[in-house]
């Protein structure tokens, strides 16, 4: 019996072994999942906690509900993953051999990385909303900001779903707005990189939103320290941000164990090859979702488009075949924009952000690149979509692609 | 004597084979008695689903609803009704007036009109 291990029960892994499990006869494969505890996070949720629209019910659940028959369950904190001897050691011990191994430990916010963040402020005027206690913290702040300067910052990439803070700028521009306070709001975003987005497309487009609401845009803001005492983002070029209410993403790294194992970079995400996601030192790893460094966004939907190549591909491995399909680096993602509104973003490794419908060309009903209330719709459906669908690996009623133009500009530094 | 119970004294079984059999029809209720469990576990997935579906469906479909009334509101105000309303009456009128092959004759001498005009632009 061959045992293929998977650390991490999260989106990518609890999917993909969704997929794997009726591909990989249960006679020769044993399939064991690792994770620290039993709650699966519906981390796009976390947007809507600081509003009020989810609350814990809408986005924690049991993991165990979700994994399918024939995958054991293993819960555990990751002690040491030793790739040369291929066994995963866990925290009280336990050690698990592997001949195949997959790594979806995803990527963590870590405030401990900037100095000054985790200071006396933190859950008091400096928030995040990337875990539950944070968006539920920054929840009851928001109950009691009755007015002064909002900032949202990104204090580097690669971050979990990157138009998240953008997402939370807009609907608190909504959110004031309604409340007939927005000329009591200052709303700021303060980005380390040139514009609003990393594809220029993109950029453009949100950066056209920003404007129309009134949103100021800091850009080249590379932070080197929050300062607690006079409540202010510092950068490296000893500009500073005041803030009233900081909303940071703090900078995103992966599991601790990854770093010490060897498998990882700087930021402890394991570096793969972008088509088979295979990892450039060990063959018989993989990784999937957050926890690679593939140069796409770090969100659900791109493991959700990795898995159909991912699956055919660990199969022919797994037979010993050569691996014969590759991940384009595709992503769709609905960026809610406030009012009952979202537009849709729509791009891989090559190809920028495109208009369009999507699913079907003719009739959408979502629109790509355009601000409708199809496409809120389709954010809001999401969740549904995710406990029901996505996690338990049924198919989605779907074409494959969206319209394609081929005159597309490609990206500089795409994966061929 | 034989290896069947007697009436009224407790049915145990009194050989190796009726204790066999009992066990293979044990297993085989046991396997049933699984699936039945699988299947309602199923089952209740998917009434969860499907209410879930309505709960979150409930403030979207609402939502669009009003976003609907304001729209509809709106061409009215705009005079929209009205002008439907006169169109219908144009329309009942034709369908009162010609047949069929009227109507066909009307519809080529309107694109003959159209074309007409565009070729005078």
């Amino acid at each position: 019996m061959k045992n293929l291990l998977v650390l991490g029960a999260g989106t990518a892994g609890t999917m993909a072994v969704a997929k794997l499990r009726p591909r990989l006869p249960a006679s020769e494969w044993r399939i064991t999942v690792v994770d620290r505890d039993d709650e699966h996070h519906y981390q796009p949720g976390y947007l809507f906690v600081p509003l009020g629209v989810y609350g814990r019910a809408d986005v924690v659940r049991p993991r165990s509900r979700y994994l399918p028959e024939g995958v054991d369950l293993v819960l555990g904190e990751i002690a040491a993953i030793d790739p040369e001897g291929c066994a995963v050691t866990l925290a009280d011990g336990t050690a698990l051999a592997y001949d195949l191994l997959i790594v979806a430990t995803g990527t963590s916010p870590r405030p401990d990385q900037t100095p000054g963040m985790l200071g006396p402020e933190w859950r008091r005027s400096v928030h995040e909303f990337y875990t539950l206690a944070g968006a539920e913290a920054l929840r009851d702040a928001l109950a009691g900001f009755d007015g002064g300067r909002l900032v949202a910052h990104v204090s580097e990439l690669p971050i979990k779903c990157p138009v998240a803070p953008l997402e939370f700028l807009f609907l608190a521009d909504a959110h004031y707005r309604e409340r007939g306070m927005r000329d009591r709001v200052e709303l700021v975003y303060v980005t380390p990189l040139d514009g609003a987005f990393t594809t220029p497309v993109a950029a453009e487009r949100l950066a056209g939103l920003l404007e129309a609401r009134g949103i100021a845009v800091e850009a080249d803001f590379v932070v080197e320290r929050v300062d607690g005492n006079a409540k202010a983002l510092v950068s490296y070029d000893e500009r500073t941000v005041p803030f009233d209410l900081l909303v940071t993403v703090p900078v995103n790294m992966g599991a601790d164990a990854i770093a010490e194992s060897g498998l990882g970079d700087e930021l402890q995400h394991v570096p793969v090859d972008p088509g088979t996601l295979q990892s450039r030192r060990y063959p018989n790893v993989f990784a999937l979702g957050d926890a690679s460094d593939v140069p796409t966004s770090k969100a659900g939907s791109a493991v959700h488009m990795a898995l159909a190549s991912f699956v055919e591909n660990l199969v022919q491995h797994a037979q010993g075949r050569p691996m014969t399909h590759a991940y384009d680096g595709r992503v769709n993602c609905f960026v809610e924009t406030g009012g009952g509104k979202a537009l849709l973003l729509d791009f891989d490794y090559a190809t920028q952000p495109l208009p369009g419908r999507y699913p079907l060309s003719a009739v959408g009903p979502f629109s790509g690149l355009e601000e409708t209330a199809m496409n809120h719709v389709g954010k809001m459906m999401f969740k549904w979509v995710y406990w029901h669908l996505l996690l338990r690996g049924r198919e989605l009623p779907l074409p494959s692609g969206a319209p394609r133009p081929d005159a597309e500009p490609r990206l500089e530094g795409a994966p061929s | 004597m034989s290896g069947s119970p007697q009436p009224g004294s407790s049915a145990l079984p009194a050989s190796t084979a009726d204790v066999e059999a009992l066990q293979a029809q044990l297993a085989r209720m046991a396997l049933q008695l699984d699936e039945i469990a699988a299947e309602s576990r199923r089952s209740r997935e998917r009434w969860e689903a499907i209410d879930e579906l309505v709960r979150d469906m409930t403030p979207i479909v609402a939502q669009a609803l009003e976003g609907a009334d304001a729209k509809l509101g709106e061409l009215q105000e705009r005079g929209y009704g009205e002008v439907l309303g006169a169109g219908a009456g144009v329309l009942d009128r034709v369908m009162r007036t010609f047949d069929r092959d009227g109507v066909k004759n009307i519809g080529d001498t309107i694109v003959l009109l159209l074309k007409t005009l565009q070729n005078m632009r």
